[in-house]
This record gives C-alpha cells, sequence and structure tokens, in this order.
C-alpha cells in the first residue's frame, strides 16, 4: 500500500507535464496559444447564447446538442483529439492504420506487410474505432438532428440535381449508396470501388484524413502535404470528371 | 563464483521471460488494462464530433470538392492549427506522456519524388469522393445505422490487403 503511494507520488513527480503545470502558475508571460483558447471560449459562448432556452438543463441541452454543430466548435475539439493520444501514451493520431490491422487481424496469408502483433501495435487504435462507431450512434440516433436534409450550399445541390441526385435527405445519397443501390451500376461503384480506393491508396499514401491532413500536418510533414494535395487532386477529378459520367 | 554469475544472469533471463510473459497477457486483457478505456472514450468524442460536424456527410464532401462552402475547410483547418499548437507545446516544452515517457512523433519518411505521397494521395482521393467518406467516418455511419457502410469498409479492407499484396513491385 505505501509502496504504491510512494510509486504514485514518483510517477507525478517526476512528469514534465505536472512540473511545466506548476511552472505556468508562477505568472510567466502567457504562451501565444491563450489567444487561440480565448478565441475560442468567446465563440461558444456566443454560440451558446444565440439558442433560446437554458442548454444547461435536462432535455433543453438534447435538443441543443442535436443541432448541426458549427465548423468553428467541432473543428478545434477534433483536433485536441492529437495532444489527447498523444499525452496519454505517446500514440499517433490515425484511423487508416486499422485497415491494416483488421488484415493482420484476419487474413494475413504469408503476406509480410501484415506478419506483425496487431495487439501490441494497434489494440488500442481498434479500440478507438469501436468507440468512433458507438459515437456514430450516439450522434446519428441519440442527438438526431431535427433537420431531415443538411443544409449544404445551394449551388452544390442544383450542381447534384442536375446529375440526377434528386434525394438529398440524410447523410448520404439513398438511390445510391444503399444495399438497394449496390444493385445500381453507378451505386456500386461509388461503394465498392470507393472503398477499395480508400484502402488502398490510404495505405499507399501511409495515412489518412485522419493521419496525415490534421495528424501530418499538424507535425508540419511535407510529406503529409503532398498527400493532401493528392487527395483533393483525386477528389476533383471525380467530382467534375468522373460523376458526370456514370451517374 | 562463475556459477553464481551465470545463476544471476538466468535469473535474471527468468525475470524478463516472465515480465515479458506477464506484459503479454498484460496487453490482451480487458477494457481497463493498457488504459483501453481512454482510447474508446476519445474515439467516441471523435465519432460524435463527425457526426454532429457533418463531415460523415456524402453531400458535404461534394460541398468541399466543389469549393462550395467553407463548412469543410474550416473543421479541418482549425482541426490543424488546434493541433499543430498542441504538437508545437509539447516538442518545445519536451511534455512526457503520463506514464513519463518522451513524446516521439515519427515524421514520414521522404523518399525521392515521394511518389507513394502523390500517388497513394490521388488513389485515396478517388475512393474519398466516391464513396463520400474516409475512413473514421466509415466506421461512425456503420455504428449509426448507415449499415451498407459495412461494404465499403469490407472494400477498404480488401484495398489495404491488395496494396500489402502488391506493395514491393510498386514505386515508393
Amino acid at each position: 500500500m505505501v509502496e504504491r503511494n510512494l510509486a504514485k507520488v514518483e510517477v507525478a513527480g517526476s512528469s514534465p507535464v505536472f512540473r511545466s503545470i506548476a511552472r505556468r502558475t508562477d505568472g510567466a508571460k502567457a504562451p501565444p496559444v491563450t489567444v487561440g483558447a480565448v478565441f475560442f471560449c468567446t465563440r461558444f459562448l456566443l454560440f451558446l447564447r444565440l439558442h433560446d432556452g437554458h442548454p444547461c438543463h435536462g432535455i433543453a441541452m438534447i435538443d441543443f446538442l442535436s443541432q448541426p454543430w458549427p465548423w468553428y466548435i467541432a473543428g478545434p475539439l477534433i483536433g485536441l483529439v492529437v495532444p489527447a493520444l498523444l499525452l496519454f501514451d505517446g500514440k499517433q493520431f490515425g484511423i487508416s492504420s486499422n485497415l491494416r490491422h483488421i488484415c493482420a487481424a484476419t487474413i494475413p496469408g504469408r503476406l509480410g506487410f501484415f506478419q506483425y502483433d496487431w495487439r501490441r501495435e494497434g489494440l488500442w487504435n481498434i479500440v478507438f474505432v469501436v468507440g468512433v462507431a458507438v459515437g456514430g450512434f450516439i450522434g446519428m440516433q441519440v442527438l438526431a438532428s431535427p433537420e431531415a436534409t443538411i443544409a449544404i450550399s445551394e449551388r452544390t445541390s442544383t450542381a447534384l440535381r442536375g446529375l440526377g441526385i434528386v434525394d438529398q435527405t440524410g447523410f448520404v445519397p439513398a438511390e445510391l449508396i444503399s444495399w438497394n443501390g449496390l444493385l445500381s451500376g453507378p451505386g456500386l461503384i461509388m461503394v465498392v470501388v470507393g472503398g477499395f480506393l480508400v484502402g488502398f491508396g490510404s495505405r499507399y499514401a501511409g495515412g489518412c484524413t485522419s493521419g496525415h491532413a490534421i495528424s501530418g500536418l499538424a507535425n508540419l510533414q511535407f510529406a503529409s502535404l503532398v498527400a493532401v494535395i493528392g487527395f483533393f487532386a483525386g477528389g476533383l477529378v471525380i467530382t467534375f470528371l468522373v460523376l458526370p459520367l456514370i451517374l | 563464483m562463475q556459477t553464481t554469475d551465470s545463476r544471476i544472469r538466468g535469473n535474471g533471463a527468468g525475470t524478463s521471460a516472465d515480465a515479458a510473459a506477464y506484459r503479454t497477457r498484460h496487453d490482451r486483457g480487458g477494457l481497463f488494462q493498457r488504459g483501453l478505456l481512454f482510447y474508446a472514450l476519445i474515439g467516441v468524442f471523435f465519432g460524435v464530433l463527425l457526426v454532429k460536424s457533418e463531415v460523415v456527410s456524402w453531400f458535404r464532401i461534394q460541398e468541399m470538392f466543389r469549393f462550395h462552402s467553407f463548412h469543410m475547410y474550416g473543421i479541418i483547418g482549425s482541426a490543424i492549427v488546434v493541433a499543430a499548437a498542441a504538437v508545437a507545446i509539447i516538442k518545445r516544452r519536451g511534455l512526457r506522456t503520463l506514464g513519463g515517457h518522451a513524446v516521439v512523433v515519427e515524421p514520414k519518411a521522404w523518399t525521392g519524388v515521394g511518389t507513394r505521397y502523390w500517388a497513394g494521395g490521388i488513389t485515396f482521393g478517388l475512393g474519398w469522393a466516391l464513396v463520400g467518406a474516409c475512413p473514421g467516418p466509415i466506421f461512425a455511419l456503420i455504428g449509426g445505422g448507415v449499415t451498407v457502410f459495412v461494404v465499403a469498409l469490407a472494400a477498404a479492407v480488401a484495398g489495404t490487403w491488395t496494396y500489402g499484396a502488391i506493395r514491393d513491385r510498386l514505386p515508393h
């Protein structure tokens, strides 16, 4: 008992996280990030005030959270995932590695690329994406938005109607990306070919939107900038050349 | 003397093997070990954010690639700014993990003209715009009840497997 307590004290004492927090309180000059934090908090308070009712009570809170969240709330919170993982146990934020872990766990075959201890390397990340799925359930079922249609820009809506996507309710075009949609050529291409390219491309590039665009650019990596430019080049080709062709 | 030495060494080896066995058991243990619950909770947090910010929407991705709205750029941009500030602070102050280890952010290696980054990036972008979801949203959509994304996930796993099978023949 005594030993355990001693160990705890030692860990806390040796961790510069705690020490640096302690040092901060000595009244040293504020880091530039304070400016950003103040801006964020101000925007958040404004966001709270823009909604009527008292968002801190029961049903009103759920109603409040069920509204779509503006980018300046969601974006910074997503950004915080990176330091949370780094400071907890030095893990780097990246979702697509899980596709490799799934291969290593289920169908490694004799491929050297999948011969590693996936539990050791990636169990934390698999648990993370299971959490993402649970979060998806909470976001879409518990905190379901009262609006059936996402408020995309009128120009996009018009352009998509021009391509024959008339039903714009929900998160995905139901005529194409659904079990019935798989029976249509375009739907099959979008789900199966699209999914395949996501899996192939993310491993080829060494990361996806989370690993390259967020983690990678946050670390100011040139490789990630090139990859993100590639993401956009590919996306533009599909949007302006391929979709008009197949839809 | 020699016997003692070897016994000590033997003991040492035995202890570290025991430790390794313990660690393996520990690693494969329940949700509360190795802080797995923490990762689950951060995952839930991230999943809710993906849905409530509408990043999981195929329509939002189209809007982004058509440059018709600032929404997606605002989300990704502000996430990068916050993450970059945090990473810079962690590096500059030499912050350590809760377990007291140094935080090492491994940069992606750049070789030659960086073929894998632009070729892989373009491939990923083609898929992203088709299915309208990157890997994170695929998991969130499955959990949220858009079950057809199980097919997209299976296709993505197949894509990753195919990469693993032919990577030696691809330029990197």
